[in-house]
């Protein structure tokens, strides 16, 4: 123990002595580490995310939609996916926890009094809307099945959730203060008529959105300029607000369904895509995903980025290694003096190899310590703004995998330098000047 | 008692140029002897040999009955860590750390603790005088101070054979002569004592004068 410690202060008053030679070996390393922390961080809380997510989006989630890619052709058969697709799903599965059809109509356009703003969405939606993750407080009311029924002129707008403290990225990338988001939250138009899409709608309700820090459900990538829900049968009838008046006015853009578990997930979809082929007559122009795909694609996406993140960490590992190798040589070939006097008053050859190991370890662990903290900074300077997604989760085994990959790395490189040292002759060592 | 005993030891660089030439010399314990000879002719060498640091390439050296020119490097360092102390010209103390440090070394390498290795440096400044430059390091020392932290070092251990290359070499006669004394003093203690030096004034003090030429003992 007295020997290790020794070497150890010994260690550090060289290190110490040659500070600027050490620091630039140590820095590629802990360039690595950082990388490599930053990584372990990001992956750690992407997947830790999106189980949050699944857990609130629901257990059974999957989406029909029409066939995606755009260059399927109708053979006329298939009226396209529309309301009644819907309520049959709805009337052969009624155990489904939610069918869900909607209408989205981007860009809609809205007015109210001086106020404009051409990019909110106008949604049609039936009451099963609701069943979705709710996470909203609700002043007045939301739509009723007599609004549906009667296609009523109603509206229900969603206020954004705000920030608890709001990042600045989000400060400066709306730079709009005058959209439609920024608008409502400072109004209330609960029992006022509004226009959306040129026709005039009343506002019976306003829900507001968890606050964005609570809300995981962002991370889906949900971003929107502003949403109105309506009627599904009030938009269905207004022709201006679809793009194409040739389109069936039966015509929905998807069906959301909760099956409420996610082992059904996969029996419903093959009975309900045999419903929807009988439905379309054979013709498969709609698609159905599950929410699960979605994560899985999401998180393999986020896979590949930590993937090339860590490779680049450990090149910088290996970097650093060559340099802490290259400082222990010059070390080494600064010190043959030393070495030869240690060997004649008694140093063994494994206390040589000890003595230069033990220094490029120290030399590890700085640059580990040092990668650590700059792991720490990256995370805080690129994810400070989007901490509230807990887009970095820190495990203490993250940092001790950090340092052990540090000193290990040290270590590796050091040994065959150390022994070289070791190997010298004491004479040649002595009388080398 | 007789402490080394050497048997036709002779050294060969590069398979041609010998160092030393059959060379066969006993040594009793608590001797002093001095070698003496021109440059070249093999001191060093032998010096070296006998302090475990170099292996001879033919004959025999024995160290307190054992074959010591069979050790294995493993063992070779251990003998010289307890058995041997060596006192160099150029001092070779390490210049990084204290004096004090500098006497502990081979007592931390002999897994001694700590504490008791200061301590017992502290005695071994006290024995070659230089109390109160424990903390100082040797580039802070005048050359006989630096020849002194030498010495306790070569002490430490409380070796059987103290190993000196021209101790006095790099030293003015005034700090020269003290140096002397105190190998005097340590050989009437009792401790062996082999060392090398160009100065006759220094080997006329010592027991017994073996010259050196050409890698052969002549007297």
């Amino acid at each position: 123990m007295t020997k290790l410690a020794t070497v150890i202060t010994t260690s550090l008053l060289e290190i110490w002595a040659h500070k600027l030679r050490s620091l630039l070996s140590f820095l590629t390393m802990a360039i690595g580490v950082g990388a490599i922390l930053y990584t372990f961080a990001i992956t750690e809380g992407t997947s830790q995310r999106m189980k949050k997510a699944m857990a609130i989006a629901g257990q059974g989630r999957m989406e029909i939609g029409p066939k995606r890619g755009g260059d399927y052709k109708s053979k006329g058969l298939s009226p396209g996916l529309t309301l009644n697709d819907a309520k049959a799903i709805r009337s052969a599965f009624p155990e489904l926890a939610m069918v869900s059809p909607e209408i989205e109509r981007w860009g809609a356009g809205f007015i109210y009094k001086d106020f404009k703003d051409g990019s909110l969405a106008a949604r049609g939606i039936t009451l099963e809307w609701a069943k979705r993750d709710w996470g909203y407080t609700t002043r007045g009311r939301f739509l009723n099945q007599t609004d549906i029924d009667t296609a009523a002129r109603v509206c229900v707008l969603i206020e954004p959730g705000r920030w608890l403290k709001k990042p600045w990225w989000i400060k400066r990338w709306a730079s709009r203060k005058d959209d439609f988001n920024s608008w409502i939250v400072r109004r209330d138009l609960l029992g006022k008529n509004v226009i959306i899409g040129n026709e005039m709608f009343l506002v019976v309700g306003i829900i507001q959105e968890p606050t964005r820090e609570k809300d995981p459900r962002w991370f889906r990538g949900r971003w929107s300029w502003g949403d109105g829900l309506m009627p599904i049968t009030t938009l269905m009838k207004s022709v201006t607000s679809r793009y194409d008046a040739s389109d069936s006015p039966d015509k929905i853009d998807s069906i959301d369904i909760d099956t409420g578990n996610e082992e059904t997930v996969s029996s419903y979809r093959k009975k309900i895509e045999a419903l929807m082929r009988l439905r379309h007559r054979g013709e498969e122009d709609f698609e159905v995903f599950e929410y699960r795909e979605r994560y899985a694609d999401q998180i393999a996406e986020q896979k590949k980025t930590a993937r090339a993140t860590l490779l680049m960490g450990i090149i910088c590992v290996l970097a650093g290694g060559i340099g802490i190798m290259n400082v222990t040589l010059a070390t080494i070939y600064s010190r043959i003096k030393e070495i030869g006097i240690r060997r004649a008053v008694g140093a063994s050859r494994s206390d040589i190899v000890l003595q230069f190991v033990i220094e490029a370890m120290l030399l590890g662990l700085l640059g580990g310590i040092f990668g650590i903290a700059l792991g720490l900074l990256g995370i805080n300077t690129f994810l400070k703004d989007i901490r509230w997604m807990d887009i970095a989760t820190f495990h203490p085994i993250h940092f001790m995998a950090a340092l052990t990959i540090a000193v290990g790395t040290g270590f590796i490189f050091s040994i065959w330098p150390a022994w070289m040292a070791a190997k010298l002759d004491p004479v040649e060592a002595l009388r080398y000047e | 008692m007789t402490l080394v005993h050497c048997e036709n030891i002779t050294k060969i660089y590069n398979n041609s140029f010998a160092a030393l030439d059959q060379v066969t010399l006993a040594i009793e314990d608590g001797e002093f002897i001095s070698i003496m000879g021109p440059s070249g002719c093999g001191k060093s060498t032998l010096l070296n040999i006998l302090g475990l640091l170099d292996t001879p390439t033919g004959g025999r050296y024995r160290l307190e009955g054992q074959n010591a020119s069979d050790f294995k490097d493993s063992r070779r360092t251990l003998w010289r860590r307890k058995k041997i102390g060596f006192v160099f010209q150029s001092f070779n103390l390490l210049p990084r750390i204290s004096a004090l440090e500098n006497i502990m070394l081979p007592m931390t390498y002999n897994g001694l603790l700590r504490k008791s290795a200061a301590q017992k440096a502290r005695f071994l400044m006290k024995l070659v005088r230089l109390e109160g430059k424990e903390a100082n390091n040797p580039l802070q020392l005048s050359g006989g101070e630096k020849q002194r932290v030498g010495i306790a070092r070569s002490l430490a251990n409380d070796p059987a054979l103290i190993l000196a290359d021209e101790p006095t070499g790099n030293l003015d006669s005034k700090s020269g002569a003290e140096i002397l004394e105190l190998f005097l003093d340590l050989n009437r203690q009792g401790k062996t004592i082999v060392l090398v030096t160009h100065d006759h004034n220094i080997a006329a003090k010592t027991k017994r004068i073996i010259k050196l030429k050409d890698g052969r003992i002549v007297e």
